[in-house]
């Protein structure tokens, strides 16, 4: 016990330590931590608001989502690596006698601990949002966390057995059996989207459902239905004896580092590591869309290059994953969508804008040496990025535009459309003229990190409500026609595009590697 | 003797107070190459990149074919081809595509880009993977591609920063060739490496540089008489005598340099 509790605090200290160290780290971390609060609650009142006028069935769906979604994460890491481990612990730790039950437990209690202190606190507010916004007093948000820590338990555990049994039966197909978990328990989430869809978590004795009928009980005073408290015991026991009778095994050669940084770290070698593989893997496919350099002008070239760049570097699967969040949660399907849902969802994928941005100043930034020891300037370079962020953005929300005709028939005001379509536009803007000053060092968590996610989504809000402005002001002196107003709106947009690229260029001038 | 086509003098350089050069001089001629050695953290990348820009000194003069850098920091580089020590790539292209980028940066005509690509890429022995993403190439091949990318507008001045490392033997053989072809053609190449008998071989002189300042330059003979090791004195007994004579000077750095004016 001694030592997994040895084991424990170091790779504790190793995570957390470095984004607590230095002048502004622990304010970082409590800033990033914070900044997670409004939504967690928001998220809470969401999910409490829909409890409450659901029926028990459809109230279940609602609930099993997040938990099947926890469950997906448990078995997507399984897959990969499954058990946190730095390579300074291979060296020195595990060449040593220490037996494999004391290093699972060790790696259990620090999954754990690093969930919760990471999103701990924005899961126990989203808890008393939905305590609060189901008419239960803010209390019974204890029993609620109370649930979700043991089910975050059980999903490590799960994880953790299924690595074990991979190193143990390497031949055996448990990467097999994981995927087809995996699948089953996202499958009924496709039921949140499309009401006819005939799998529902409800139907199913999935963990995710037992743990969310035990939910749903405490959201409205309840008794525990003794058959999902039975299912939730035989599931949380079962995977509790198996992770017992498995822990025994010897598995360290199975094992590789995966805890390459700290909290709010980014180590560059591992990553660029993963990035290399992922490029080269991706390859075999993401090569037939081919790069012409000998065509087109300079900022033509440079754009297709970022768009190049982001379609094979493993990019494009985020942008797509992110976007297909963003667009499910606004309610399409459910008839939950509407103008002010949409202009909302709009805003949320200028997120991807801000972390396409930070994956450039983390990763492609070091390239710039092939364009700044040549004769030409940078401003071509980073007109390019603007414009291929501008266009990434405008894809997604076009898409998301599109979707919504076709399920809802949903024709947005021009207004709604202008704020839609120039958030692209200012949030591309702001990460090019941000990226030609700020450095990110792959050091412990930075404002500038967070500055570089946060302004870029600002930059993209301030600009879509410049559009709304302009068209909203036409409207004010007397311009009805629809058409008329999108000319305004063409023209506000060329204008606005522009006078980014324009200063994106003198910015440019400038730039230092 | 002709005009030097590099010419730094006096070069000052600090990292948060560190002294990375010490008034670090040096002179290259057209038609030769000229080998930069030194200890580790003797100043020779920093040298390199303050002659690329992609560092400014603190303070001296870097002067390239008569035109001091300084003054105007973009125009000369189109006449120059650099290689750093372990170069990023974006890995995310095909070598093919890669040059073809670097030769539209490079102002290559576009009727040419193709042709010179998949003439260097076959003269490098890199047409069979001309086609794969940079990501799966071996670290040997990728140092190839970026001496491709380096010479492929055909630079009067070529800067190389230990360009040979990870290369196996076949294809050192091949860049050493190319740089004798390219000098023997009038260009002036600056190469910095460790490794003492390729300069001894390569090099038609050599810049021995530690602590910031280039403590002897010259043939192998001319080295040798300056360290007095004798005419049997190899390079390597050379660098060991002036690297362990030249003890770390405690000098006091000038003021720093503007940008674009002479200090």
């Amino acid at each position: 016990m001694g030592r997994t509790f040895t084991l424990f605090t170091y790779k504790l200290r190793f995570f957390f330590g470095p984004a607590l160290r230095g002048r502004f780290g622990p304010l970082a971390y409590l800033a990033l931590i914070l900044i997670f609060l409004p939504s967690g609650f928001a998220f809470g009142v969401t999910l409490g608001t829909t409890v409450r006028d659901a029926d028990p069935t459809a109230a279940i769906d609602v609930l099993a989502a997040p938990l099947a979604g926890l469950l997906s994460f448990g078995l997507l890491y399984a897959l990969g690596a499954g058990v946190t481990a730095h390579a300074s612990e291979f060296d020195f730790f595990l060449t040593a006698d220490v037996r494999p039950r004391e290093y699972l437990v060790a790696d259990l209690l620090f999954q754990l601990v690093s969930l919760l202190g990471a999103g701990g606190l924005s899961a126990a507010v989203a808890a008393v949002g939905m305590a609060v916004t189901t008419g239960r007093p803010a209390v019974a948000a204890l029993p609620l966390f109370a649930l979700l820590i043991v089910y975050t338990f059980f999903v490590l555990m799960t994880s953790q057995v299924l690595v074990i049994l991979r190193v143990r039966f390497p031949k055996r197909p448990v990467r097999l059996v994981t995927t087809a978990l995996l699948i089953l328990s996202l499958i009924p989430s496709a039921s949140l989207a499309d009401p006819a869809f005939p799998i529902r978590f409800a139907d199913l004795p999935l963990p995710s459902t037992a743990f969310a009928a035990l939910g749903l009980a405490v959201l409205r005073g309840t008794t525990w239905p003794i058959l999902d408290v039975l299912l939730a015991l035989a599931y949380a026991g079962g995977i509790a004896a198996a992770w017992y009778a498995l822990s025994k095994t010897y598995i360290v050669h199975g094992l590789r580092p995966t805890m390459s940084a700290g909290f709010g770290q980014v180590d560059m070698g591992s990553r660029m590591e993963i990035q290399r593989h992922m490029t080269a893997r991706l390859g075999v496919v993401t090569t037939r869309v081919r790069f012409r350099p000998e065509r087109g002008g300079a900022t033509s070239l440079m754009t297709r290059l970022h768009l190049v760049r982001i379609w094979r570097d493993g990019s494009i699967l985020f942008v797509a994953l992110f976007a297909i969040i963003g667009i499910l949660s606004s309610g399409v399907g459910r008839g939950g969508a509407n103008p002010i849902g949409v202009v909302a969802v709009s805003q949320l994928l200028t997120f991807i804008l801000g972390i396409l941005a930070m994956n450039w100043a983390f990763y492609e930034r070091e390239n710039m040496w092939i364009v700044l020891t040549s004769a030409q300037g940078p401003g071509a370079y980073f007109r390019g990025l603007m414009l291929s962020f501008a266009l990434i953005g405008l894809g997604v929300t076009g898409a998301f535009l599109a979707l919504l005709e076709a399920t809802h028939s949903l024709r947005l005001p021009i207004d709604s459309l202008a704020l839609s379509i120039a958030s692209p536009i200012g949030g591309g803007f702001v990460a090019a003229a941000l990226l030609t000053r700020i450095k990110l060092k792959p050091s412990a968590l930075s404002f500038a990190a967070l500055g570089i996610f946060f302004l870029v989504s600002l930059g993209g809000i301030l600009g879509g409500l410049a559009a709304q402005a302009v068209v909203l002001a036409a409207r004010a002196i007397g311009v009805f026609a629809v058409a008329a107003q999108a000319t305004v709106l063409l023209g506000f947009l060329l204008a606005f595009a522009a006078f980014g690229l324009w200063t994106v260029t003198r910015l440019a001038a400038t730039f230092r590697l | 003797m002709p005009l030097p086509a590099i010419e730094l003098q006096q070069l000052w350089k600090s990292y948060d107070g560190q002294p990375a050069l010490q008034g670090l001089s040096l002179e290259a001629y057209p038609s030769e190459i000229l080998g930069l050695i030194g200890p580790n953290g003797a100043g020779k990348t920093t040298t390199l990149k303050i002659l690329v820009g992609l560092l400014r000194p603190d303070y001296g003069i870097v002067r390239v074919r008569g035109h001091d850098v300084l003054v105007d920091p973009v125009a000369y580089k189109a006449e120059l081809g650099y290689m750093p020590e372990a170069p990023t790539l974006p890995e995310y292209l095909t070598p093919t595509e890669f040059l073809g980028y670097v030769g539209r940066i490079r102002n290559l005509p576009k009727d040419r880009l193709a042709t010179r690509t998949s003439d260097l890429l076959r003269v490098l022995d890199l047409a069979p993977k001309a086609d794969e993403t940079i990501a799966s190439l071996s670290k040997g091949m990728k140092a190839k591609v970026a001496f491709a990318a380096a010479i492929i507008h055909e630079p009067s001045i070529l800067v190389l920063d230990e360009p040979l490392i990870g290369i196996d033997p076949a294809g050192q053989h091949l860049l050493k060739e190319r740089l004798a072809t390219m000098a023997h053609a009038g260009a002036t190449v600056l190469v910095s490496t460790h490794q003492l008998d390729t300069a001894e071989r390569l090099c038609r002189r050599v810049a021995i540089v530690s602590h910031g300042r280039n403590v002897a330059t010259g043939d192998l003979a001319a080295l040798r008489a300056q360290a007095q090791t004798g005419e049997e004195g190899s390079l390597e007994d050379v660098f060991l005598r002036l690297t362990q004579e030249a003890a770390a000077p405690v000098v006091e750095t000038p003021r720093r340099r503007g940008w674009f004016r002479r200090g």
